[in-house]
């Protein structure tokens, strides 16, 4: 019926408030994030700004990345409504996603200044577990960023 | 209870959260984050929806949507118009280029415009300098577009309201 085409979105540049320091802080948590897990299940990390520019992003192409954070900043905003609507918080902690190959994992990052969000892609030979301690220890570092 | 679902869009800033939360009934549901980009010249931005209600009398009742301005949530654009019986447009006239940025909307949801009724509404509206309604209306019909134009202050309710009827009219008209 209503469908929409979509012409090619045009590149819109990565706003300057996104200083240097943070996007290397970015790079190197989620450099040490992947290595937890020694090249098995995680598929990719991408850290953005909650309104879905993404900061640093880790064995994932660029434009993947790039897409990946506005998607995660609408699905995000979403959550946060649902928590609230519900009474469960103002915020969600984590969005579980899980397709029939992996799952996508977003995890808000709360700053004041810069709110942020990790989304991680993972393959179903993921232990949950252990993505969840260290994609929370990402979350600890970046909230203090 | 009939209801029919209408669509907000347009261009960052333009005054979509605005227009809903000017006329809904119930509190709108906002999905506002700050906004990490100096160039939209404000401090929030919707990166996902915004939903409002309103009563027509006691049979009907519009479902009002807003989708976020930035073309990176074109995805939102295209779960958005599914099912949406009439489109409302905004354009922000104080922008660089208010004439491409209604050719964005016009492209993106040519289908829906097609198959619907669309209003477009020139916010912010300075008739001291170009483009004048008229140019508008005129890059519409280049094309093959057809539909109202106007000025409007998405702040007051009764302005947002007479866009609606605008857009009923058309509804009307076609059923």
């Amino acid at each position: 019926m209503n469908t929409v085409v979509l012409s090619d979105p045009s590149p819109e540049p990565s706003p300057q408030l996104i200083g240097d320091d943070l996007r290397a802080k970015a790079a190197s948590v989620l450099e040490r994030f992947v290595d937890q897990f020694g090249g098995v299940g995680v598929r990719g990390a991408v850290i953005s700004t909650a309104d879905g520019f993404d900061i640093a992003m880790t064995a994932m192409p660029e434009a993947e990345g790039t897409k990946l954070s506005a998607l995660s900043s609408s699905i995000s905003a979403i959550g946060d409504m649902a928590t609230l609507e519900v009474g469960i918080g103002n915020n969600h902690q984590s969005i579980t996603i899980e397709g029939g190959d992996g799952y996508i994992f977003i995890l808000n990052i709360p700053s004041a200044a810069c709110p942020m969000i990790l989304s991680v892609a993972a393959s179903k030979e993921i232990m949950l577990g252990k993505l969840m301690y260290y994609a929370r220890l990402v979350v600890e570092g970046m909230a203090e960023a | 209870m009939i209801e029919h679902k209408i669509l907000f869009t347009g261009t960052v800033g333009a005054g979509k959260t605005t227009a809903i939360q000017a006329i809904s009934e119930i509190p709108p549901v906002c999905t506002d984050v700050l906004s990490s980009d100096p160039t939209i010249g404000k401090e929030k931005t919707t990166v996902a929806l915004d939903y409002g209600e309103i009563s027509l009398g006691k049979t009907e009742r519009l479902r009002l949507y807003g989708t976020p301005g930035q073309q990176r949530f074109a995805f939102m654009w295209k779960i958005l118009a599914q099912g949406a019986l009439g489109l409302v447009i905004l354009v922000d006239h104080s922008r660089p280029d208010p004439l491409r940025d209604l050719m964005i909307y016009l492209d993106n949801f040519k289908t829906l415009i097609q198959e619907s009724a669309c209003v477009v509404v020139i916010c912010k509206m300075d008739e001291s300098h170009p483009p004048l309604l008229e140019d508008f209306t005129q890059a519409m019909k280049q094309k093959q577009m057809v539909y109202p134009v106007i000025p409007a202050d998405v702040r007051d309710k009764e302005q947002v309201l007479w866009i609606l009827e605008l857009l009923l009219v058309q509804m009307e008209t076609r059923q």
